[in-house]
């Protein structure tokens, strides 16, 4: 039974996917309620790129697959307030160039494990990225606990925020970086795929079950970490893509707070 | 109650959306501490326009917006502007945010009312429950109301509300213009509020400005109804309606 947990790569796995389950799901509930669903989704295309074209000059650095994923972010939030076109457009656009860049790098003899960059793997995960996503994950919930009037006020709407005094144009920065990183942090663990799932649907959980905001985000990152966890823990056993394990166990989660809901239990 | 002061000062503000077309041309106007005015126009006429560039959502093309003699761009008392804006009850889809959340995010530590003073102070009673319910289980009429007191929990000196009648029903209409005489009378609060309802604004304005794109007509009630103004605005002739409660009622 403790066997996973003596080999060090099931640490390091475990490790990452505490981080993750704690950031992805954290930064999904200020995601969500702005309409940005997509945001992982293009983000995670562009890292997916990233690691193509790495693969195809045949250098890899961790820190130009962060640049990669925060740019992404933060190009789209740009495009989505400049163009003033809905963000699901724009994401899916971004979404969409990532794929496409990707692919080429692929066509010209990049070499990359396919399965364990699209479905997340147990077995790449190394001790920097570790730390890396602590750090990220340490900053951005001290940020929230310090200013969690201002980045609600941000959430609702920009106008009221503004009126209120918060800097939008900082913030904004700061949910590019934050979601940027969170979404490198996942992408080893839950895959290129599947990453946007622990940013989705904790947080669609939480708006059905949670009676108020602090609920939902601590409600949401239990979620994250415990079918993270045990989809890291199942891969082990089963010899299957954490990724895809962790969906399922998020879509029970789901289903199960929509029935709540329904029956109108609110926590 | 006006002081002579400007509150919001308009030099040929011209403000687009998209170039070359913009939605507001050229606009002039001061409005002074202790005035109550309206924006009115037509949809579309500009009259959220004015409102955002006011707060400094929206950047002039042209021209020059001041607050309390400031420059909007370096302007940072920001407590001291009160604001509702439109369409408030689609902000909060998908978001799990209670009303007491909602109110402390707004709130300015030292000046700020508590959640519960500014919930009475809109005619709300029942604190305990309606601060524990998440705002999109809130009614429109409720939902309105607690915009309007996150909009004055710290106790501004500048009001902007916009469309503030829209989805309150016609006794709710009624204590809503009662709040604002009180604040009115008590606070000496500047007050603008824009809206296409002409029966709304005719139960007290004390001063209208029409905008239709650019200022049509900026004077009284009186003044209005008697030139064709409403008319020209609007496309087609507006009768007016004197409400039995008067501005200057308690």
């Amino acid at each position: 039974m403790i066997e996973p947990f003596t080999q060090s790569f099931m640490l390091r796995a475990l490790a990452a996917a505490a981080v993750a389950g704690f950031l992805l799901p954290l930064i999904g509930c200020f995601i969500v309620p702005k309409k940005l669903s997509l945001l992982g989704d293009s983000s995670s295309h562009f890292t997916f790129a990233a690691l193509a074209i790495g693969a195809l000059a045949g250098v890899f650095s961790i820190f130009l697959v962060y640049l990669m994923a925060v740019v992404a972010v933060l190009a789209s939030l740009k495009l989505i307030r400049g163009l003033k076109i809905s963000g699901d457009q724009v994401l899916a656009i971004f979404l969409s160039l990532g794929a496409a860049v990707a692919s080429i790098a692929l066509s010209l003899g990049a070499r990359i494990n396919l399965n364990s960059v699209l479905f997340g793997s147990i077995l790449v995960v190394q001790p920097e990225e570790i730390l890396a996503g602590l750090a990220v994950a340490a900053l951005a919930g001290l940020f929230t606990k310090l200013r969690f009037g201002e980045i609600i006020l941000y959430t609702v709407n920009e106008e009221l925020a503004r009126v209120r005094g918060v800097p939008v144009t900082i913030y904004e920065l700061v949910l590019a970086v934050v979601a940027g990183l969170s979404i490198v942090s996942g992408i080893k663990i839950a895959g290129v795929l599947l990453v946007t799932a622990l940013m989705v649907i904790p947080t669609a959980s939480t708006s059905f079950l949670a009676s108020s905001m602090k609920r939902a985000i601590i409600f949401s990152v239990l979620i994250g970490e415990l079918s993270l966890l045990t989809g890291v823990v199942a891969s082990y056993y089963l010899n299957i893509a954490p990724g895809a394990v962790t969906v399922f166990i998020l879509l029970g989660f789901l289903t199960a707070s929509i029935a709540s809901a329904r029956l109108g239990l609110r926590l | 109650m006006k002081t002579g002061r400007p509150a919001v000062e308009f030099e040929n503000v011209t403000v687009s959306y998209t170039r070359g077309n913009p939605i507001l041309r050229n606009l002039s106007f001061s409005i002074f501490e202790g005035e109550l005015i309206f924006l009115l126009g037509p949809n579309g006429g500009g009259k959220s326009t004015v409102l955002k560039t006011m707060v400094g959502a929206l950047k002039p093309e042209n021209g020059v917006v001041r607050l309390f003699g400031v420059g909007i761009e370096k302007f940072r008392s920001w407590w001291m502007i009160g604001y509702l804006p439109q369409n408030a009850a689609t902000f909060f889809e998908n978001m799990p945010l209670n009303v007491s959340e909602l109110l402390n995010s707004t709130r300015h530590r030292g000046r700020g009312m508590s959640p519960e003073e500014a919930l009475n102070l809109v005619g709300v009673e029942d604190h305990e429950r309606i601060l524990g319910m998440r705002v999109t289980d809130l009614s429109g009429g409720m939902l309105q109301k607690v915009m309007t007191a996150l909009a004055l929990i710290n106790r501004p000196r500048l009001l902007l509300l916009d469309e503030p009648t829209v989805y309150i029903d016609q006794p709710g209409v009624r204590s809503f213009i009662q709040l604002l005489q009180k604040l009115h009378s008590e606070w000496g609060l500047t007050t603008v509020i824009a809206t296409h309802d002409v029966a709304a604004i005719s139960i007290f304005a004390s001063r209208v400005i029409c905008i239709n794109r650019e200022a049509l007509f900026d004077g009284s009630i009186e003044e209005l109804t008697a030139s064709e103004q409403l008319c020209s605005l609007y496309g087609f002739h507006v009768y007016t309606l004197r409400h039995g409660h008067r501005w200057s009622e308690k």
